[in-house]
């Protein structure tokens, strides 16, 4: 499967996964289920919230990789100044690879909370 | 002023004097009748021959004379100053995205490079037949709406996708000319203009918001034949071709 397919895939599918687990704990919220003993013990919630943090991680990339390309580019920067636009590339790099840590950083610490 | 007095502002730029483009006033007194832009243009040529356009046909076929009108990409030859009018007052600007050449006229070698990158002709290595290769009322039908494109660039550049990747994002006129070979039962290359179109620039960046729908001159909806090609690279492409070669 191709990149282009994939990201188009994964953006649509991991928001579906989001609307119905959103659905479900908004479900839980109201039923007064939801407590931190459910999230720390029950194996199924466990699962599916790590599902979602995961996929979160990964709609997130693929939306904020979109913004960059669009608008941290030699052309879009060119707009501001010469010099932001020969160094763009770099720019990029360094925006994609923060919210990459940062999706590690969130994704760890939920897991932390959730597995350990 | 006077309601019967028309105010222009125009874009100007001329690289060969101005170091910056800027906005110029011109006044004009309203004509009796309902003109085109483009009539309006060439009256205020009468008064200033330093303004520059490009214009053809004069009648909505070339494509020449795509510009930004009141805020909205249209060919002057085809839009009467009463659609567009507010307050007495027209803006000119040349189309978006594109590099300014001089005053209204632009640098079309991205758009046309895009278009190049479709390969925008049939693509059939069978034995030609002696005449024609026919095809059913059914199939021609099929190219309704995507052949009438006369590649003006008003959707192309009214797009924020092809704005910021111009050279990685096909943009909506090239997208409906691959799809009026997609959608040609005679062309027999879909898989390959497929995988040429599957990287996630080149069609995937289009979001859909549908300005070049709104802007088309023509009526033509480039937004349903991506849809149309994104469905056909989303399935398994060995459903769309059938044995003989033929797309459903």
């Amino acid at each position: 499967m191709n990149i282009g397919r994939l990201s188009w895939y994964l953006q649509r599918y991991s928001a579906f996964y989001f609307l119905i687990f959103l659905g479900y704990l908004e479900y839980l919220f109201w039923t007064n289920s939801l407590s931190f003993e459910l999230i720390t013990t029950c194996s199924w919630f466990k699962v599916s919230l790590s599902i979602f943090i995961l996929l979160v991680c990964v709609h997130a990339f693929i939306g904020l990789w979109t913004v960059g390309t669009d608008y941290l580019t030699k052309r879009t920067l060119g707009f501001i100044s010469t010099s932001l636009s020969n160094s763009a590339d770099i720019i990029r790099k360094i925006y994609e690879i923060s919210f990459i840590l940062l999706g590690l950083i969130i994704t760890l610490m939920y897991f932390s909370i959730i597995w350990f | 002023m006077a309601k019967d007095i028309l105010e222009i502002n125009m874009y100007r730029y001329n690289p060969e004097q101005d170091k910056f483009p800027y906005i110029k006033n011109y006044s004009i007194e309203k004509p009796a009748k309902d003109i085109m832009v483009l009539d309006l243009l060439h009256l205020l040529k009468e008064q200033d021959e330093s303004i520059s356009y490009r214009r053809s046909c004069r009648e909505g076929v070339c494509g020449s004379d795509g510009m930004n009108i009141n805020g909205k990409n249209g060919l002057a030859c085809i839009t009467p100053i009463s659609s567009i009018l507010k307050n007495n007052k027209i803006e000119l600007r040349p189309l978006p995205g594109l590099p300014v050449i001089r005053d209204l006229v632009v640098d079309m070698t991205e758009f046309y490079a895009q278009y190049e990158k479709i390969k925008p002709f049939l693509q059939n290595n069978t034995t030609a037949p002696e005449q024609e290769r026919l095809q059913s009322p059914a199939d021609r039908d099929k190219l309704d709406g995507l052949y009438e494109c006369i590649l003006c660039a008003c959707c192309s550049t009214s797009c924020p996708s092809f704005w910021w990747n111009p050279d990685k994002f096909l943009g909506p006129a090239a997208l409906l000319q691959a799809y009026r070979f997609l959608a040609d039962t005679r062309d027999l290359k879909t898989n390959e203009r497929l995988d040429e179109l599957s990287d996630p620039f080149s069609v995937y960046r289009c979001h859909g918001i549908m300005n070049c729908v709104s802007s088309c001159p023509k009526g033509l909806n480039p937004n349903k034949a991506i849809g149309k090609i994104k469905t056909m690279l989303l399935r398994d492409k060995k459903e769309i071709i059938t044995s003989d070669g033929v797309m459903n």
